[in-house]
């Protein structure tokens, strides 16, 4: 049963992940591809500051680098005028130089370094090794939704999810749309990369090419979440069904591992297939309408 | 207090198909006035509210409100102090935030800071005595999503919305103009009443000439951009569908062109 335990365990730690792309892709409505060099620096980040002996600092760096690369983007959106979906590609482009640069090379070893999970785990027997990374991974997961759960019930919250929703009727209510996208963009990469830290401290290593295709991997976290929940459901709970969602996704992939179905390098067509027929689900039912392929989930303008 | 002097905007200027939307008008509305505005297609009502609520700048001339020039400040910000409302009933609210998340929304551009918890008890209880009134039963579906009501119960929501922290100023562009006639009359009695109770000073774009000559204290026609008519107190008391349309007839020697104008009255 050990690859349950592993996949629940990497699903947590990618659920910060899916908690970002929940954020730009269903509260603020913006594709954004900045989440592949996002989670990238977060690695980098993390990874040469765990590496120089400061793995705490390495993971809270990691979340404001996050929170800068979306600011990036979510300046060339609003003042540079730059569709979405090219803005995100221009960060993460760019970002390959800087996470190479922080990281000195296109990889480093994290094996003998102190990770933030180290003292804790010292303190216990070997056995309880995962229940302590478990644990760890638990906090930090359920730290994030709760925060998010908390921000988007105050004020400004509620603008942002507003802005997602109708951005002519927040401008009109006195809101600046241009600073609750550019917020969002950043909480929503600053998570991202936090998910990239953790990991590189998890799997004792940090990668320049681990990010690669992560939009895809976050948009099936969230859409498999949808499913478990049935449809789009409100904030909190999706939330929630984000991080439910990179755990089934996580598990889905062991369980077809295990039994041989597939191997690992045909993963990315894998999710990529998956995503792809469920984004495609209203317009199969629009164009079929006696299909019954989910209940409820339809979006009322 | 609104003062609009000299307002210009051409667009498309330079080409052949140039459009003087707005021709050096100028009018002034005291406070707590609530004037009706008429007029053909094109006669640039529209384009008067995008010029007072910042959509666009305009070319020459300036806005000042209470005092304050505004005739340079972006659109959120004037947003502050003007309220609109628009005839698509769709534009006013955030279809997949509840009934009260859309009222706190409003609610909080003046009374709450950033981070305060945008409805509490409090709120919901206060959002309910407002929409009681509207007699909708809204009150009792406070968390409903929005895109799943009517769009006479939207707009009815998105006109407490804009005057529940009452506005300096409030901009009505044909609000009614797509509601069923009995949903149209109840959002207009509405709108009467709120604007009456906070003495708001009301701007309403209407195709309704009957209404138009019967809400509010004075009505305006424009026409090509400019005001070819200014009718209040007792002349205006005295008018009727048929007296205007003739006035409208001497004043700019054409019939009323307005495909949705309604022209009966009785």
């Amino acid at each position: 049963m050990g690859f349950l335990t592993d996949s629940i365990l990497l699903g947590l730690q990618y659920a910060m992940l899916a908690l970002g792309v929940y954020i730009t892709f269903r509260v603020l409505n913006i594709p954004d591809l900045t989440v592949d060099g996002s989670f990238t620096f977060g690695i980098a980040v993390s990874g040469a500051l765990t590496a120089a002996g400061h793995p705490v600092l390495g993971l809270l760096l990691a979340i404001a680098a996050g929170a800068g690369a979306g600011l990036i983007t979510g300046f060339l959106q609003t003042f540079a005028g730059i569709h979405p979906i090219v803005a995100g590609i221009l960060t993460m482009t760019g970002l390959y130089t800087i996470n190479i640069t922080v990281l000195g090379g296109p990889n480093i070893s994290l094996i003998d370094s102190d990770k933030f999970f180290t003292a804790a785990q010292g303190l216990l027997p070997y056995e309880y090794r995962t229940v302590v990374r478990m644990a760890f991974a638990l906090l930090i997961v359920a730290v994030a939704v709760l925060l998010l759960a908390l921000f988007f019930k105050t004020s400004y919250g509620l603008s942002i999810r507003a802005t997602g929703d109708n951005e002519d009727m927040v401008r009109a209510s006195s809101i600046n749309t241009t600073a609750t996208k550019l917020t969002a963009l950043a909480i929503a990469n600053g998570l991202v990369a936090l998910s990239g830290g953790v990991i590189a401290q998890f799997q004792g290593f940090a990668d320049i090419n681990s990010g690669s295709g992560l939009i895809v991997v976050g948009l099936a976290s969230v859409i498999i979440g949808e499913v478990l929940f049935g449809g789009r459901r409100p904030l909190t709970v999706g939330l929630i069904s984000a991080v439910v969602g990179s755990v089934a996704y996580r598990l889905i992939i062991a369980l077809a591992l295990q039994i041989n179905i597939l191997n690992a390098n045909s993963l990315k067509l894998i999710s990529a297939v998956i995503v792809g027929i469920t984004l495609a689900v209203p317009a199969i039912q629009k164009k079929f309408p006696n299909l019954k392929l989910r209940r409820g989930g339809q979006k009322n303008a | 207090m609104l003062e609009i002097t000299g307002l210009q905007k051409t667009f498309l200027k330079g080409t052949p198909n140039e459009h003087h939307a707005l021709q050096n008008l100028s009018l002034t509305l005291p406070d707590g006035q609530f004037v009706t505005i008429i007029g053909s297609n094109g006669a640039g009502k529209s384009t008067l509210f995008n010029a007072i609520a910042g959509s666009f700048s305009c070319d020459a001339g300036q806005i000042v409100l209470d005092g304050r020039n505004i005739t340079r400040m972006p659109e959120y910000r004037r947003a502050r102090t003007i309220s609109r409302i628009f005839q698509n009933p769709l534009m006013g609210t955030a279809p997949n935030l509840t009934i009260e998340e859309n009222l706190a929304l409003s609610y909080a551009r003046s009374t709450k800071k950033l981070f305060s918890r945008a409805v509490t008890r409090k709120d919901t209880d206060y959002f309910r005595s407002l929409l009681a009134p509207l007699g909708m039963g809204l009150e009792d579906r406070m968390k409903t999503r929005i895109g799943l009501l009517s769009g006479g119960q939207r707009q009815a929501v998105t006109l407490l919305m804009c005057t529940m922290v009452p506005p300096r100023l409030l901009l009505l562009d044909e609000h009614t103009a797509a509601l069923d006639p009995v949903t149209a009359e109840k959002i207009l009695k509405l709108t009467a009443k709120i604007v009456a109770e906070h003495r708001i000073t009301t701007m309403m774009i209407t195709h309704n000439i009957k209404d138009a000559l019967q809400l509010g204290d004075r009505t305006i026609m424009l026409e090509q951009g400019r005001i070819v008519l200014d009718l209040s107190g007792e002349q205006r008391a005295q008018m009727d569908v048929a007296g205007l349309l003739q006035l409208y007839r001497r004043e700019s020697g054409k019939e009323l062109d307005n495909d949705r104008m309604l022209l009966t009255g009785e």
